[in-house]
């Protein structure tokens, strides 16, 4: 039987934001430019405060898109302010966005970026052992 | 009835592989906590973004409540079954739960075709 490794990101986030229909492409746009590398997009209905607006509640689209973008974590404060900037999230009504720790994450990570990331680790090792 | 300690593995995969995984739970591992949605995904390396067609393509979203202690191998095992480690494979990623509702199906349940 081989034996098979899984290369794991362990400071990883999840960041998960509910908007309007026809809103999220402008969100991930942002997200992109701010350097999230992918999206996911779904949709879903939303029921709350539409249901107390009255004759407002048509200004609100009840059906709703779930924006998930896994990014890391020094980065996740960067593409949530610009994700809650672009969806204008803080205005009554919009959406709502929030953010998960993950415990890990895996994809496939080409083989020479995988190499690179052994050596910088290796680097990082011996130079602290070096200053001890 | 309610269960601590327990983790969320969701799993984004390109169209037409999640209904083979999440077969392959239940009858290898006997899982019957997963669930499936259709998404629609886009990233760096998006095959499609480079041929003009479009940049977005179609995904499955598989999400599945384990126990801590089986969330590594289950982790594992969706990662090869779903052959994720190739290029647009998909991600995977686990978070943790505080409860979750106890879920099971009734015996003697016919197989769904």
């Amino acid at each position: 039987m081989s034996k098979r490794e899984i290369t794991v990101l362990t400071d990883v986030a999840l960041i998960t934001c509910i908007v309007q229909k026809g809103i999220a492409d402008t969100i991930v746009k942002a997200a992109q430019e701010a350097g999230a590398q992918g999206a996911t997009i779904h949709y879903a209905r939303g029921e709350g405060i539409r249901e107390r607006l009255g004759i407002l509640a048509l200004a609100v689209e009840v059906d709703k898109e779930v924006i998930n973008i896994v990014v890391a974590k020094d980065q996740a404060d960067r593409i949530f302010e610009r994700m809650y900037i672009a969806g204008n999230l803080d205005t009554p009504g919009m959406g709502l966005i929030y953010l998960t720790p993950l415990d890990k994450a895996a994809t496939y990570i080409p083989e020479e970026v995988a190499e690179k990331l052994e050596k910088e680790e290796a680097g990082a090792k011996s130079a602290a052992v070096s200053n001890q | 009835m309610f269960i601590n300690n327990q983790k969320l593995i969701t799993c984004i995969l390109p169209k037409g592989i999640c209904f083979d995984v999440e077969k392959s739970l239940k009858e290898e591992k006997g899982i019957v906590t997963a669930n499936v949605k259709t998404a629609r995904g886009l990233g760096k390396l998006t095959p499609l973004a480079y041929r003009g067609v479009g940049e977005q393509t179609e995904k499955e979203i598989l999400t599945v409540t384990v126990s801590s202690e089986d969330a590594d191998e289950i982790f594992g095992f969706i990662y090869d079954e779903a052959r994720i480690n190739k290029p647009h494979g998909g991600l995977i990623y686990m978070s943790n739960i505080d409860v979750v509702s106890a879920y099971s199906l009734p015996e003697n349940l016919p197989e769904e075709e």
